[in-house]
């Protein structure tokens, strides 16, 4: 999953030039803006079959690559 | 004095009680008819807020709650103007009162209380936040160094910091001091000089060569930046003095490459505010492409209407829309066409970027200072 993600962003907002990080800030360094969290909640959404609650739309919960499954996995044990 | 007693004199959990009766007084010195009108809003949303955690009705409740908020902050932020279109507009059509119109008091630092309040309530019912003693938030509302003009911290980081106070910390006094010093120079010593030197000057730009203009223009946006951001770095010094680091609130906007960096790193705590709680929630979830550049484009325009309801700002909100909606456009096309990626990504694009997202910026802020007619004048001037 994780790396289905790490896939995504790479193409999508860092155009396959270079990889990213576990722990590299997404948002904070630029690579993804507002827009881009959108497209990439989109694409979890879609591709894992999951729905994202509207409250779990944060920065902070999507700022990193760990923290995005840290909010995938924590979602799921909730539902 | 309020130092020395708040760090040695008081235990640690009479700390938030003292910092909230000095936020009381400080606000009494402007006026003390808004203390019972903030008490009042606290109470209101601390309430509901109770009743929100219990389980009880909660949406209907948490609807309620924001648009008593919402109503308040329009009713004195846009009351007033609206009250006046209607009379102007309105005398051909119906009887509208004659003479002086009567003027609105607006409460100091009302917006910045609404969005603290609009942000616990929301994350107490998106039990992201802790509900905390009536006290601490009370004091997360009204803390005196940051109640003027902001930073809108949140709460949950408020809080831990509350509960975090232990003793006294001779780092923080000094770190505090440097920055209330930083803040003065900012502010008092270089954004006042700026303004007194530059303003007149733009105002009969003719008299000046193009050049100079330019410098004039960009001297505009330097002396807005001192002098938000020094009072920024006060209210910080001020916070870190009784222990509380505050979230920051620029973070060296002139050095961005593209126009949403900048506006990300430019008054973050209320731009992150608008975003979280009015981009997402109405734009940012499973939205069409087409209604997020319209998010894009409002959330822009409501940010700017924030800062004051006028002609001018709408322009800056709808100046500033469009860019960050072009901005997108750039993006998609740099997706789409690999020989535009490949020269948007050649080493001289940074600091291009850079100067021309300054120049953009830099424009845009002449409306903070003339009307839209004199902008017009200085850009003949220049071109």
């Amino acid at each position: 999953m994780k790396d289905q993600i790490r896939s995504f962003i790479v193409e999508n907002f860092l155009f396959g030039e270079r990889g990213v990080e576990d722990d590299e800030p997404l948002f904070d360094s630029g690579i993804i803006d507002s827009l881009g969290l959108i497209k990439l909640i989109a694409f979890i959404e879609k591709k894992f079959n999951i729905s994202i609650d509207m409250s779990e739309i944060m920065i902070e919960n999507f700022n990193t690559l760990n923290g995005i499954m840290e909010t995938l996995k924590s979602r799921s044990k909730s539902s | 004095m309020s130092i020395l007693a708040y760090w040695f004199l008081l235990p640690s959990k009479w700390r938030p009680p003292f910092l909230l009766a000095i936020s009381l007084l400080f606000i009494a010195l402007f006026n003390v008819q808004y203390i019972p009108y903030f008490l009042i809003h606290i109470g209101l949303v601390y309430i509901a807020g109770l009743y929100i955690e219990k389980g009880g009705r909660k949406k209907p409740l948490l609807i309620l709650i924001l648009i008593w908020l919402i109503g308040n902050l329009c009713f004195f932020k846009y009351g007033e103007l609206l009250f006046r279109a209607i009379v102007e507009f309105g005398s051909p059509f119906f009887p509208t009162p004659k003479g002086k119109l009567p003027t609105l008091l607006l409460p100091l630092g009302i917006s910045y209380i609404i969005f603290r309040c609009i942000h616990y309530i929301v994350e107490v019912y998106r039990k992201k936040a802790p509900r905390g003693s009536f006290i601490h938030f009370a004091l997360y509302v009204l803390f005196f160094p940051t109640f003027l003009a902001g930073p809108v911290e949140r709460f949950q980081r408020f809080h831990t910091q509350t509960l975090g106070i232990k003793g006294p910390d001779l780092s923080n006094v000094n770190q505090g001091l440097f920055r209330i010093l930083l803040g003065v120079a900012k502010k008092f010593v270089l954004a006042d000089h700026l303004a007194r030197w530059i303003i007149p000057a733009l105002q009969s730009p003719e008299s000046y060569p193009r050049l100079i203009v330019l410098l004039f223009i960009y001297g505009t946006a330097i002396q807005v930046y001192l002098d938000f951001s020094g009072y920024t770095d006060m209210a910080l010094g001020v916070a870190r003095l009784f222990g509380y680091q505050i979230m920051e609130n620029f973070n060296r906007p002139f050095f961005q490459r593209n126009i949403g960096l900048f506006w990300r790193n430019w008054h973050i705590s209320v731009y992150s505010w608008i975003r979280d709680y009015f981009f997402f929630p109405f734009f940012g979830y499973r939205a069409s492409t087409l209604k997020i550049y319209l998010g894009i484009f409002l959330t822009m325009v409501v940010f700017m209407l924030w800062h004051k309801g006028s002609l001018n700002f709408l322009i800056l909100g709808i100046y500033n829309g469009l860019g960050l909606v072009l901005w997108q456009f750039f993006q998609e096309i740099k997706r789409r066409f690999p020989a535009v990626r490949r020269w948007a990504s050649k080493p001289f694009f940074n600091p291009v970027s850079i100067f021309l997202t300054f120049n953009f910026v830099s424009f845009g802020f002449l409306v903070f200072f003339f009307d839209l007619s004199h902008v017009y004048k200085i850009f003949i001037q220049l071109f």
